[in-house]
């Protein structure tokens, strides 16, 4: 006889097993837009970072998906002729509450929720990995890489003529899901960042910098900052690796952050400073930035020397009191030989934009020459060059959402457009126009806006950089 | 009694002194300027970060309630509350933001009175835009107090007026008069001032040096200026403006582009037109060094001490060997005597092996409009022939400076100098005084005083009549491998002319670590991939990738040349290499042998000479690889020359056994009491060695060294707790209460320090930080 409570435990073991079926499931992807999350949808800006100009005049957007809302980020086009469009407008574009933090939020002339009419801007669209950061081309502008620093993965995209997009041979699980990307773990690159195309003699490259150093040893920890170089005609194949750092020399066996890559002198150059804290993290030491530093190192390696080369290091430090670089950019290339003889940095804490001096002396150590002050937080420079002029560079103010033009000529900040959005962090050169009789020449910048979501477009007379304006804010969070 | 012990704590707890440190909530303050707010000053900084000015109280009225001289409230109406807080904005907790357009960078206070006499102020500030902003001091004042004005209403923040420029702004700088106690003032009811804006070349619109009349309009409110001079600097930069303490003749500029500073008479510009004049521009030059910023000394009183009857000549401050009385005779110095030039770093190092220049600060005179010469001469000896000084240069990268007053109503002035600085040199007088003192700002975020006459910074163990002579500590020669006999070194010893041992020489040799390397590697040539192939005569040809040798072998201070060595540090074998090849590299181990430089027969190719066997050394036969072979080369010094000598990252030189290797180096102080004949730039040594006994036989052999500057410790000072922040610009203020405080923008940390030069970190007042 079946007493009730074995019934009553019957049903609960059944439901209970039930219940682990049901829980053993596969959970639904949340894909990114234009793919998900709830089947397909137009295609959104969500947390951009990295940009490229393709060789059309076309931008290629990365989208970082920081707040982990998807199963991933994106790789988006966005077409020449709509970037054009907006900049003909000629808009001023003023002081307005972001939607998101609007009450009610108008939209004006200048804000664009692209999310309305995606055909009209977006050429194409992948999944990408997670925390893409800086974006970088190969030499014809047809793939796309960019690292995911959670992760081993380098994502490399196609970029098709029609600006549409497809995960690069062997980078992928399907057409546009590019999530899978070269794994660079063997190589023991972790938290790819920097991807700078370059050469050496073993021919076209991409260097990728590792951003979390490798561990080499436990106890007492010791771990090393790594550069892989990858062959460009198949990044999947790891050429050699480099040394950044080591814990054996004064690096500490730290990462860095932003790199170039120099073809007169066949040298990376690089800074930034990313080290491991035993006693954090997960399983292992975690990663964060460099603190209780004294010194700044600019890394000079010579690529030819590949495995073997021995990293230059500089200190910056007693200059500037600062150890974090941001953004690098080489400038001043000699009239015959072309070897540039400035190298330009953003620092923060202080915020500075600091010129150093690359002598031609090789006897003669780099040095700084001139400070700047910024805006807060400054991260990317563009450099803009004025035939017959000094180059203006642009440097970005991430915490008030603001463009600095500095005049090299004149040695000053010389303009300051304003109301890009939250946190913007990445600036690349559209294009210049030619001056007209009714208007001067003048330079677009695209500018990526992180927490905001969205691209910011400004204009800046080459004759009159402090008439400088922003025309216009591409994108709305989703 | 437990109540009792409440109630006096209750006291105690409320019974404080203590001063709130105003908060300004600040991003990148850089200009800054001081004019009247009425019954107060008011220091404006420029918020560069936020597009606004802040503004900081300052009552000034004498704290025993004495009349101001300038005619100001007998009786002080500014509330202690206030002093030393920021103007308020409409939500009292937070400081005022003055909007004034893109980073407003450099400012001006005029000082004025209104139709009544009371005075009044005007700021003009310019920035990254082609505006002149005009603040009305005052009213800022009275808006946040909601004064009622005579018409019965109460004030209201007046409009920040805008001047359109033809390009954005440089500088901007305004005359303003002196009492008879050097205190700045304003003038009478009516009266207007001079003030002058440097514009910069940008495309088709020329620098140009505008001169403005800055006054108010019948209440008292502040006029647009009215542009009354113009004319064009090109092709001089301007990077900044500075005109005589008291008003004076003429404007200097800064030249960021020529030579030194040029100054502009007041007479000689002409009136505004639309095609302005070239400015008629007289220079001083700085030894062919542009500059970035430029002060004028203001009036002085010089203490000469007084001779005895056996005394020779004596001229400021120079004493010669005459005994000295008691006495002290004041002599006093108009304004404008001399200029205090910011120098530029010297682009490149034309000569190799020396560190790339700093910047530094360099004195001149505008009489004669000459460098003054170097110490002990004084500043306003004009004997030909004398050397001129040498820029001095702070730690980091000099930026900005400024002169101090000299105030005549000091205690102890004039019977001694009349600027004191808390020294803390003994406790019987912590506080020593000077004729002339300046400071300046620096990258690293300090401030320095400078005393002028002896062109020397103020260092507080020199007056603590510590030694101020550099040390070096004893070479250790770091072997690896160890030859049969062991080199030698051995520091030079001391001379005449060099009274240290090594040569090291005060104001020249810096705290550094030196490293002399036998066969040390040339800079940016340790790792170099190449190629090994054999050549026609017997020879191997190193040919280094895509690299050109010529930078190493012009450099002077390398000279790779025949002699030096090559050795590697590892080999890639071919594919296509044939068996013995790899065989060849298995045997072998990095860096196991060198080979001389024979020649350099192409910009990126060395022939080497082939590794013969020895009794103890096997050969290196490149005919096992004769399709050549990959290589990572390390270049060496070798040779004649075989040390190779580092100062920090910079190879200074060359050295060898037997022959003194001297290091100059650039002067940065004249830290000692120099005597005749005067340090001179030719001896200006960094260190001084010698080389001996047998060089290694192997690589890994190095002498290292530290050169330190144990009691020099010039006088300072900056946020002990925010270290980390560059400093640009620097103000002295002076008033009735406040007789000698400095203000300096450190930029990069967000904050306005405030220096009492009495005080200093002796109190809790001594130095404040303003964030």
């Amino acid at each position: 006889m079946i007493t009730l409570q074995a019934k009553r435990s019957a049903a609960g073991a059944i439901s209970l097993a039930a219940l682990f079926v049901l829980s053993c499931g596969t959970p639904p992807e949340f894909l990114p837009p234009p793919f998900g999350p709830s089947g397909p949808g137009p295609t959104r800006l969500f947390f951009p970072t990295g940009l490229a100009v393709l060789p059309d005049g076309s931008l290629l957007v990365a989208n970082g998906n920081f707040n982990h809302a998807y199963d991933g980020g994106s790789l988006v086009s966005i077409r020449k002729s709509y970037l054009d469009a907006f900049f003909a407008k000629k808009l001023e574009c003023r002081k307005v509450p972001p939607p998101e933090l609007a009450f009610h939020f108008t939209s004006t002339p200048c804000d664009d929720d692209v999310s309305l009419h995606p055909a009209d801007v977006f050429g194409g669209a992948v999944i990408i990995g997670n925390y893409a950061g800086p974006l970088a081309l190969n030499d014809s502008g047809t793939v796309a890489f960019t690292g995911s620093r959670d992760t081993s993965t380098l994502n490399a995209v196609a970029v098709h003529p029609d600006l549409s997009l497809s995960c690069a041979p062997n980078a992928g699980v399907s057409a546009t899901d590019c999530r899978k990307g070269i794994d660079l773990s063997a190589s023991g690159v972790l938290g790819p960042y920097a991807i700078v195309p370059g050469d050496s003699s073993a021919g076209r490259i991409l260097y990728v910098s590792s951003m979390t150093p490798r561990v080499e040893q436990l106890s007492p920890l010791r771990t090393s900052g790594l550069v892989v170089a990858l062959d460009m005609a198949d990044p999947t194949k790891p050429l050699f690796t480099m040394f950044a750092g080591s814990g054996f020399d004064r690096t500490i066996g730290s990462a860095v952050g932003p790199m170039l890559f120099d073809p007169t002198r066949r040298e990376l150059f690089m800074s930034g400073c990313f080290q491991r804290f035993g006693g954090t993290g997960a399983a292992e030491p975690g990663t964060g930035r460099c603190s209780g530093l004294s010194n700044n190192f600019l890394r000079i390696l010579d690529v030819d020397a590949k495995e073997n080369a021995l990293v230059q290091l500089y200190d910056l430090f007693g200059d500037v009191f600062s150890i974090e670089t941001t953004a690098l950019l080489l400038a001043d290339p000699d009239p015959v030989t072309q070897v540039p003889a400035t190298l330009w940095a953003t620092m923060r804490n202080p915020d500075i934009l600091v010129q150093v001096e690359l002598p031609p002396q090789p006897s003669v150590a780099p040095r700084v020459r001139r400070v700047v002050p910024l805006p807060i937080a400054p991260s990317d420079i563009v450099r803009i060059p004025r035939p017959g002029g000094a180059d203006l560079l642009a440097v970005v103010a991430e915490k008030i959402g603001a463009v600095a033009l500095y005049d090299t000529g004149t040695q000053q900040v010389v303009g300051q457009i304003e109301n890009l959005g939250d946190s913007p962090f990445t600036a690349r050169l559209l294009g210049t126009s030619a001056a007209t009789a009714a208007t001067s020449a003048t330079a677009q910048l695209a500018v990526s806006v992180f927490k905001g979501c969205k691209i910011a477009l400004v204009e800046v007379p080459l004759d009159a950089p402090w008439k400088a304006s922003l025309r216009g804010r591409v994108g709305t969070c989703p | 009694m437990k109540r009792l012990f409440v109630v006096a704590l209750a006291l105690c707890a409320c019974n404080s002194n203590t001063r709130p440190v105003a908060i300004g909530q600040f991003s990148a303050p850089s200009g800054l300027a001081v004019t009247s707010g009425g019954d107060r000053d008011l220091l404006f900084i420029a918020n560069e970060g936020r597009d606004d000015l802040r503004a900081l109280q300052i009552c000034r009225s004498p704290l025993d309630g004495g009349t101001l001289p300038d005619g100001g409230a007998g009786t002080d109406t500014c509330a202690a509350s206030e002093n030393f807080q920021f103007v308020p904005a409409p939500i009292r907790v937070f400081p005022a933001a003055i909007e004034t357009g893109d980073r407003p960078r450099r400012l001006a206070g005029v000082r004025l009175a209104r139709p009544d006499g009371s005075p009044t102020g005007v700021v003009l500030a310019v920035g990254a835009d082609d505006q002149l902003r005009v603040i009305d001091a005052r009213n800022t004042v009275e808006a946040a107090h909601h004064t009622v004005l005579d018409g019965g209403s109460a004030a209201t923040p007046a409009k920040v007026l805008t001047l359109q420029l033809d390009s954005p702004g440089v500088d901007v700088v305004a005359e303003t008069l002196l009492d008879a106690a050097n205190l700045e003032v304003g003038g009478a009811a009516g009266q207007t001032a001079t003030a002058f804006v440097a514009t910069v070349a940008q495309g088709s619109a020329k620098a140009e040096l505008l001169m403005l009349q800055v006054g108010v309009d019948a209440q008292g409110a502040a006029l647009l200026p009215v542009v009354v001079g113009q004319c064009t600097l090109d092709p001089v930069a301007p990077r900044k403006l500075a005109v005589i303490p008291g008003a004076g003749d003429r404007v200097y500029v800064a030249d960021g582009a020529g030579d030194g500073v040029v100054s502009v008479t007041k007479a000689s510009i002409p009136a505004p037109a639309a095609a302005p004049a070239a400015c008629t521009v007289e220079r001083i030059a700085a030894g062919g060094r542009t500059t970035r910023s430029v002060a004028v000394s203001p009036p002085w009183i010089e203490a000469i001490p007084a001779l005895a009857a056996d005394g020779g000549a004596t001229d400021a401050g120079t004493i010669d060997a005459g005994t000295i009385d008691a006495g002290v005779t004041p002599k006093a110095h108009a304004a404008g005597e001399l200029v205090l030039m910011v120098l530029d770093p010297r682009p490149g190092s034309p000569d190799g092996g020396t560190d790339l220049d700093p910047g530094g600060l360099l004195i001149a005179r505008t009489a004669d409009k000459r460098i003054v010469p170097a110490p002990p001469a004084s500043v306003f000896d004009q004997t030909a022939g004398l050397q001129p000084m040498e820029p001095i240069a702070t730690p980091g990268l000099p930026r900005e400076a400024a002169f101090l007053r000299s105030n005549p109503a000091d205690p102890g002035c004039p019977s001694a100098s009349c600027t004191p600085v808390y020294i803390g040199a003994s406790t019987a007088t912590p506080t020593s005084r000077f004729n002339l003192l300046a400071t300046a700002t620096s990258t690293d975020g300090a401030s320095y005083f400078i005393d002028v006459l002896k062109r020397r910074f103020v260092n507080s163990t020199y007056l603590a009549t510590a030694t101020q002579s550099p040390t070096v500590s004893t070479p250790l020669l770091e072997s690896r491998t160890s030859g049969p006999v062991q080199p030698t070194f051995d520091f030079l010893a001391a001379t005449a002319d060099h009274p240290n041992l090594g040569w090291a020489t005060a104001g020249v040799s810096h705290t550094s670590f030196w490293r002399v390397v036998w066969h040390g590697a040339f800079p940016n040539l340790e790792t170099r991939k190449g190629n090994l192939s054999a050549s026609a005569n017997g020879t191997i040809l190193l040919t280094l990738d895509g690299l050109s040798l010529a930078r190493w072998v012009s450099d002077p201070a390398l000279r790779l040349g025949v002699g030096d060595t090559v050795s590697f540090t590892s080999y890639l074998v071919a594919a296509d290499a044939p068996a013995s090849c790899s065989s060849l590299v298995a045997t072998e181990s990095a860096s196991r042998f060198e080979l001389t430089i024979l020649s350099l027969p192409g910009p990126g190719t060395l022939e080497l000479a082939p590794l013969q066997s020895t009794a103890t050394a096997r050969p290196f036969d490149l005919s096992a690889c004769p399709t050549g072979l990959g290589v990572v080369a390390t270049v060496r010094a070798a040779g004649a020359h075989p040390w190779l000598v580092y100062d920090g990252s910079t190879v200074r030189g060359r050295a060898k056994a037997g022959e003194p290797f001297v290091a100059t180096g650039r002067r940065y102080d004249y830290p000692l009491d120099a005597t005749s004949p005067p340090p001179l730039a030719s001896d200006n040594v960094a260190i001084a060695f010698q080389l001996g006994g047998s060089d290694p036989i192997q690589l890994g052999n190095a002498w290292t060294f530290n050169i330190t500057l144990p009691n020099l410790a010039p006088r300072l000072f900056r946020d002990g707790n925010a270290p980390q922040g560059f400093a640009t610009s620097v103000l002295g203020y002076s008033s009735s209460r406040y007789p000698q405080l400095v203000f300096t923008a450190v930029t990069g940390a967000n904050e306005v320090v405030q220096a009492d030069t009495t005080l200093l970190d002796s109190d809790i007042f001594g130095i404040v930080s303003y964030k």
